[in-house]
């Protein structure tokens, strides 16, 4: 036991500055509340933004924090809400002075969600490795308290890790701790050997392969629970089938000591079906011809090794409305080039889209109440002028309203029953349960947003079947990423979390969206076009094969056995 | 276990158990930045308070600058109940603030007769006492507010208001603390007079007393969960290296010899890693002194041994219930049922003289 001295030394200190009796009496009350609760009372949830956070959830950060001591394997089934709940252990040992110096380990797609997350529910603002602090002066960087950010790719390089290591952190959270299931690999080491004293390991499939798997997860977090490698394997894996275990009771025992897993139907969460329609318009001619010309432009660009950010921007505007497009070709007045000067002459000529009358008629078929989504304001604005002329009772919600006017549209699309459309930015956070309709009026190539837009009514809460429809233009990107997505590998009947599953197993760790905008840079034609695109589902396809057998497999083995 | 011994039971442990009202604390905290607060009750009984705040607090806060703060979260306020950021926040702030009060109490005086009849019973282990001279006057008490931490995987924090006679640091009943009311100061009154000498001297072997404590009932714990620990920790890499010594695999003994050797550190490191988890580490801080003038009655009373005499002043306070526990002359700790050394009458406890038979070893004259 260590007791720090006291000294006279710090009485007199203090006997230097007077306070009045109303400092004295705030001073009472602030240390009494500030050292008043014990883990039965959650601190956390109180402290987090916009989270309603399910009764599971609580007790399985109640089970963390008491029973596993905050070295924990939380591996609820996809959508259960795991980063919420390490969330919640966060703020909960942040809150009672317990984590001062924290680490948050995630593959390289998911540092820029976390640090989001962070900000938005928790108010704490993540630093990360990417950070000129840290260029700067790494050992200053990685001494200060608050919390680190690391992409696994970066965290464990020859250079950063051993930075990681030798630092002291009272939690560190690794995020898809499967990445780290192999002994062997630079992941598993760089996290055996980091000091901390809580060490939080999230993933819903601990289990991919083989029982080894689960073993190296298990042992990162209590060396010699489940004895040495050998030993496990000779008492719990069977030679005829490596995937089910042997003495399942005392596994199971030994799994208790460390491991959460929440499961759908042991939570009683169970969300109406949603059914997912694409609606594919036929263009206009000018607006075929101005998606032929960005294309064009998009090749241009491409030969030249320039510009595939706006390349992207222009496509997907492109396939959204000829008034996104001509909104960001006037801005770009500085370019030009035969490309340029033939996409915005295109741009003039399309005045008009198909899709605005095929969505008017969509919001009037399901009673004037839907929800939808742009991911441009100049189509906003376009989609607004189409329901004025349609008489179609709206409210809109963008990025650039303050969250007053947000909140009052929101509410007047409650209470009135009207349509609500949306930025992706403007809906974000919300609830919106009493809308069973979401029409994504133009379709982001990153399947997960549109998965956002869809949670946004399709959630707890949620009584009737929910609709989704996706507007595309015929012969767009949209379109055949729909086709890939939805018509060939019915992506979006996957519960919610598991998308995010699937497209985390893909080999090529590119985003769709730079996928995407490659196919149409690089080819040729239509067919090449074509050809990428079924690649692309073959991959995928690949991949979610890939995750239904783990999943298989995690149910199999750990059943509804460690829920919290 | 250090030697430190746990505190008599007569030290006062002194914060009322109840919580204060968030609200009422956020509402008093804020009206202290500039705001104009009204506290009252919303139709489900529980405390709401309205507050306009000048600008720059607003801006400081991250509030709009009409504000309805609640306990818990509901449309149109800002909850302000535990682990709320807007209690966070005040209570940061205002928990970092260090300083004193000087005050007067306004407590009804206590009653000459009780501290004679209490002065009267006032026994030594080992000396006889007379009851001497008895005398109102005002007193300064210091009431000493401390946080105390216990952290090992666990931690524990406790916030506690050592009080002391300010002259001879003798302990006062905790009924005086609790009618000072600190936490609402309404028992005091802010006095412009200089700060009293405080016998500050008798507080770091109580904090470190109290500490002992507060990690006593800790200990076994935490022990426990590293022993349990430490043996699977030390049991996995003693199998390992026994795998590796006879594993079927027929190694290069060069290379069996190195992976015995990465194995053997490894474990040296897994092991300090515990240690250092499982330590259990103790601090105090302290974090405010009010100084406060007490009616009190004074109760001379005459302290023989053998040959050698001394006078001791004994205090019964306002509200208390009791005089006034000693402070040990040893230890500085309160001596409960207090003996003398033959030589100079020292006060000491039971814990610097167990015995209080024949000759005393007195630590103070250092035979």
């Amino acid at each position: 036991m260590e007791i720090a001295d006291v000294t006279t030394g710090d009485v007199t200190a203090l006997l230097r500055a007077p306070m009045t009796l109303v400092d004295l009496s705030l001073a009472v009350r602030a240390h009494t509340l500030a050292s008043a609760a014990t883990f039965t009372d959650l601190l956390s949830p109180q402290s987090l933004a916009g989270v309603d956070a399910h009764t599971y959830q609580h007790d399985t950060v109640r089970r963390v924090l008491r029973v596993l001591r905050g070295r924990a394997l939380l591996a609820d089934e996809v959508g259960l809400g795991k980063t919420v709940e390490a969330i919640l252990v966060l703020r909960e040992y942040q809150l009672r002075g317990m984590a001062r110096r924290t680490l948050v380990i995630a593959p390289p797609a998911l540092v820029p969600q976390w640090r989001g997350e962070l900000l938005a529910k928790a108010g704490v603002q993540a630093a990360t490795l990417d950070d000129h602090a840290f260029e700067q002066d790494p050992a200053a960087f990685l001494a200060r308290d608050g919390v680190v950010l690391a992409s696994l790719a970066k965290a464990r390089g020859a250079k950063v890790a051993p930075l990681l290591q030798s630092a002291s952190w009272d939690l560190v959270v690794v995020d898809e701790a499967h990445h780290i299931k192999k002994q062997s690999t630079l992941g598993y080491k760089l996290v055996d050997g980091l000091k901390s004293r809580f060490l939080l390991l999230l993933t819903a499939t601990p289990i991919e392969t083989s029982l080894e798997e689960l073993y190296a997860l298990v042992t990162l977090l209590r060396p010699g629970q489940l004895t040495t490698a050998s030993a496990f394997k000779a008492q719990f894996v069977d030679k005829s089938d490596p995937t089910s275990p042997k003495n399942r009771e005392r596994l199971r025992q030994l799994l208790g000591d460390v491991m959460v897993r929440n499961t759908r139907a042991a939570c009683g969460l169970k969300l109406p079906p949603r059914f997912v329609t694409t609606a594919v318009v036929e263009p206009l001619a000018a607006e075929r011809a101005l998606y032929d010309r960005v294309v064009d432009l998009v090749r241009a660009d491409a030969q030249a090794a320039r510009r595939t950010l706006l390349g992207t921007t222009l496509l997907l505007e492109a396939g959204s409305s000829p008034d996104a497009v001509r909104a960001t070709l006037d801005r770009a007045t500085a370019l030009d080039g035969p490309a340029f000067a033939a996409a915005r002459e295109a741009a003039r000529a399309a005045t008009q889209t198909k899709k605005l009358e095929q969505l008017v008629a969509l919001v009037r078929a399901h009673g004037g109440h839907a929800l939808v989504f742009t991911r441009f304001r100049a189509t906003l604005a376009a989609i607004e002028r189409a329901f004025n002329d349609a008489g179609v009772r709206h409210v809109v919600v963008s990025g650039a309203q303050s969250a007053d006017e947000k909140a009052l549209a929101v509410e007047r699309f409650r209470e009135e029953r009207c349509a609500l459309v949306s930025t992706d930015v403007g809906a974000e956070g919300t609830n919106l349960q009493h809308c069973n309709v979401v029409v994504s009026f133009d379709v982001p190539w990153n399947p997960m947003l549109l998965e956002q837009r869809i949670g946004r009514v399709h959630r707890m809460g949620q009584t009737r079947d929910v609709h989704v429809y996706n507007l595309a233009m015929k012969g767009s990107a949209e379109e055949k990423l729909l086709d890939v997505l939805d018509r060939r590998l019915h992506l979006f009947e996957l519960v919610v979390g598991e998308m995010d599953m699937v497209l985390g197993n893909l080999a090529d760790d590119r985003d769709l969206e730079e996928r995407v905008l490659a196919l149409y840079a690089a080819s040729k034609d239509e067919a090449e076009i074509d050809r990428g695109f079924d690649a692309l589902a073959a991959e995928i396809g690949a991949a979610r094969g890939t995750y239904e057998n783990s999943k298989k497999l995690d149910d199999a083995v750990f059943g509804e056995d460690f829920a919290a | 276990m250090t030697s430190l011994p746990a505190l008599p039971t007569t030290l006062p442990a002194t914060l009322p158990a109840t919580l204060p009202s968030p609200v009422r604390f956020c509402a008093d905290a804020l009206a202290r930045d500039g705001a104009l607060v009204e506290v009252a009750n919303a139709a489900d009984g529980e405390e709401e308070a309205l507050a306009i705040l000048p600008s720059a607090l607003a801006t400081r806060l991250a509030l709009q600058e009409e504000v309805q703060v609640a306990s818990a979260a509901r449309t149109g306020a800002v909850a302000c109940g535990l682990g709320t950021g807007l209690l966070d926040r005040l209570v940061d702030e205002r928990s970092s603030l260090r300083g004193y009060v000087v005050a007067d109490a306004e407590l009804a005086a206590p009653r000459a007769s009780q501290a004679e009849a209490l002065a009267a019973r006032f026994a030594l282990r080992n000396a006889v006492v007379d009851v001497g001279a008895v005398r109102a006057r005002n007193e300064a008490y210091a009431f000493v507010g401390t946080r105390l931490v216990v952290e090992a995987d666990d931690r524990d924090e406790a916030f506690e208001v050592l009080a002391l006679c300010a002259s001879d640091g003798a302990a006062p009943d905790s009924a005086l603390v609790a009618a000072l009311a600190l936490d609402t100061t309404s028992a005091l009154r802010g006095a412009h007079r200089a700060l009293p000498a405080v016998r500050a001297e008798v507080l770091p072997p109580r904090l470190r007393a109290r500490l002992a404590a507060l990690a006593g009932a800790h200990q076994d714990n935490v022990a426990r969960r590293h022993r349990r620990d430490h043996e699977r920790v030390d049991a996995y890499f003693h199998e390992l290296i026994y795998e590796t010594r006879t594993g079927r695999k027929q190694r290069d003994p060069a290379a069996v010899k190195a992976r015995v050797e990465h194995l053997e550190n490894e474990r040296a490191a897994k092991l300090a890693e515990l240690r250092a988890r499982y330590t259990l580490r103790a601090r105090a801080t302290i974090v405010f002194a009010a100084v406060v003038e007490v009616p009190t009655i004074v109760v001379d009373v005459r302290v023989r041994r053998r040959k050698e005499e001394r006078v001791l002043s004994l205090h019964l306070p306002s509200a208390a219930r009791t005089l006034d526990v000693p402070a040990c002359d040893g230890c500085l700790l309160p001596a409960a049922r207090p003996a003398v050394c033959d030589d100079k009458i020292h006060l000491l406890c039971e814990r610097c003289a167990p015995s209080a038979q024949g000759r005393l070893a007195c630590p103070v004259c250092g035979r």
